[in-house]
């Protein structure tokens, strides 16, 4: 029962850490970014690309492959989301989804539609505690996303320039008012999302140690999820949610059969769309 | 907390047009094909309020959104002393000019404290210090003009009514160590009792600090009370302009502010600052 939960907060962690930067960026400027799974899709493969295949070695493979999900992040607020025009939310959801099409084609052409093995960060351990098998990947996945987590919130909360995050997230138009350089505001959130999701990418193929093109297909729907449920914009609540969801499948899985890992999230999307419209801790319009 | 100074006591402002703080110089605004504004100068004479009257809808508002940047002006200028900043956007009018806005209605950050609210004044104030523009008004001044935010500083705008949500914006406001302050529709969704309220806080910081001040507002006889100069907006147009209590107590005017037809196209000499702004003809139709 509690190695359910152990492996439960680690499938957890990689929906928490892409459900931050997703709500964040939902919070802030108000938009879907569709493509946003696929950051942490290209953080990998930059990282073998680089690391690997290139021959820069782990660490600087590391960095670059955060590097480059934060360059396609911005790429894609440059080029899509601060031009579209935000009272059309179906133009949003299709652009930002052709761009997630284009990545990921473009991705696995370069591999020839290949998954690939990832090499390990470090040498993995299993330790044997009380009967229960901890792995050190796993562990590492869950201390980062606790530690972004909780920083991304705190900093939300108590620095001024998440203050002026928070502002924006609430209302776009009076924090102009106020002075608040809005634009710069909405790109900073995209990079933080962009710099999480590689962050989480790089330690969650880690954990599985393969990739591959279309990956974000099968997380971006329990991103979804979890910033729904949670709440778009609470930081705090797709953390909660995101580990829940992650414990729920696990024990699905394990008395209820693996065919309904994949529908537990969804059921929940639509059951707290119906009673909850804005999320169990949203508050509508707001980051943190 | 009314000033005991009555407009009489103030002293005269000399020059009233080189010294004004903010000129809008025939200004056109338009949403679409709709003409909202059409060839509107007005003056906003250096340490004074100057109201901007009219019915619902005459075009008050957007003058003072495309005088803070935040509609663009189809034709005519935007002056903050002597400097055009027509071309500029809000955020730089703020910053770099002290063009500040009170939005209408309630307009505080409500899941923000009362303290992150000002913060966010300050912040614009600082910016303003640093270019060396001095600071007008303090937090403590602040907290002592409205105790009730002082009472709140830790709780969520959200708790407080809309009236204290009013004066959370014109504190904030204030912070922004503003060289114009523009105020829109600070009466609106309020009791009668709150608005006078806020109308007597207003003019005794406004005197006290001797902010430059472009009021706009529906209820025309508060505002005037509270303004040395006034100006009125009927469809769009400036149809009469002077010191507040000669507007006041023009009973031909009167008519007008209820949107009487039969009083349109009075002559009403136009004293104070930014003269000859009243059009010659009448109302167009």
């Amino acid at each position: 029962m509690i190695q359910y939960l152990i492996d439960g907060l680690a499938t957890g962690s990689l929906y928490v850490l892409l459900a931050l930067g997703f709500t964040l960026v939902f919070g802030v400027m108000g938009m879907m970014n569709v493509a946003h799974a696929d950051l942490y899709m290209l953080a990998v493969f930059s990282f073998l690309w680089l690391g690997t295949d290139a021959g820069l070695g782990t660490a600087p493979g590391f960095v670059l492959g955060v590097v480059a999900a934060v360059a396609a992040g911005w790429l894609i607020f440059v080029v899509v989301l601060s031009r579209v025009d935000k009272a059309v939310p179906l133009a949003l959801f299709v652009g930002t989804l052709g761009v997630s099409y284009v990545i990921e084609n473009l991705v696995a052409k370069l591999v020839e539609f290949r998954a690939r093995s990832v090499p390990p960060l470090f040498t993995t351990t299993t330790w044997q505690v009380a009967g229960l098998r901890i792995t050190n990947s796993d562990v590492a996945v869950l201390v980062a996303t606790l530690a972004m987590g909780l920083g991304l919130l705190a900093w939300l909360k108590l620095s001024s320039t998440g203050q002026l995050l928070r502002a924006v997230s609430e209302n776009t138009q009076l924090s102009e008012v106020v002075g608040i350089d809005t634009g710069r505001m909405m790109g900073l959130s995209v990079v933080i999302a962009s710099a999480i999701a590689g962050l989480g990418g790089l330690l969650v193929a880690n954990k599985t140690q393969g990739i591959n093109p279309f990956v974000a297909n099968d997380v971006s729907l329990k991103m979804f999820a979890v910033a729904v449920v949670a709440g778009a914009g609470s930081v705090g609540g797709a953390m909660l949610v995101g580990f829940a969801l992650g414990i729920v499948e696990s024990l699905a899985v394990a008395y209820v059969g693996s065919t309904w890992q994949n529908v537990i999230g969804l059921l929940a999307m639509v059951a707290v769309l119906l009673f909850r419209p804005q999320g169990l801790f949203g508050r509508y319009n707001r980051v943190g | 907390m009314a000033s005991d100074a009555g407009p009489g006591a103030r002293p005269p402002k000399d020059d009233a047009g080189s010294q004004a703080a903010l000129t809008i110089e025939s200004l056109d605004v338009a949403y679409g094909a709709i003409r909202a504004v059409q060839e509107v100068s007005l003056a906003v004479a250096r340490g004074r309020v100057t109201a901007l009257v009219g019915s619902n809808g005459a075009g008050k508002s957007s003058v003072l959104r495309a005088a803070a940047g935040l509609l663009p002006a189809r034709a005519g200028r935007v002056l903050v002393g002597d400097v055009d900043v027509t071309r500029l956007p809000a955020r730089k009018r703020l910053l770099e000019h002290g063009v500040a806005l009170v939005p209408e209605g309630r307009s505080a950050f409500t899941t923000m404290t009362v303290r992150e609210n000002l913060d966010l004044g300050l912040r614009v104030g600082r910016a303003r210090a640093a270019a060396g523009v001095a600071a007008t008004f303090s937090l403590d001044e602040a907290f002592e003009l409205f105790p009730v935010l002082a009472q709140r500083a830790d709780n969520r705008a959200q708790v407080l009514s809309g009236g204290e949500q009013q004066m959370l914006a014109i504190a904030r406001s204030l912070l922004m160590s503003p060289s114009v302050l523009l105020v829109d529709e600070p009466s609106m969704g309020l009791a009668p009792l709150l608005v006078r309220r806020i109308f007597a806080v207003m003019a005794d910081v406004f005197e006290r600090h001797e902010v430059s001040v472009l009021l706009v507002e529906q209820d025309t006889a508060i505002a005037l009370e509270l303004a040395a100069d006034g100006y009125v907006l009927e469809f769009g147009r400036i149809v009469a302009s002077g010191p507040s209590a000669e507007l006041r107590d023009d009973p031909r005017l009167r008519r007008a502010y209820l949107g009487a037809t039969d009083a349109l196209g009075i002559p009403v000499a136009p004293v104070g600052a930014g003269a000859d702004l009243a059009p010659e003809g009448s109302i167009p139709t």
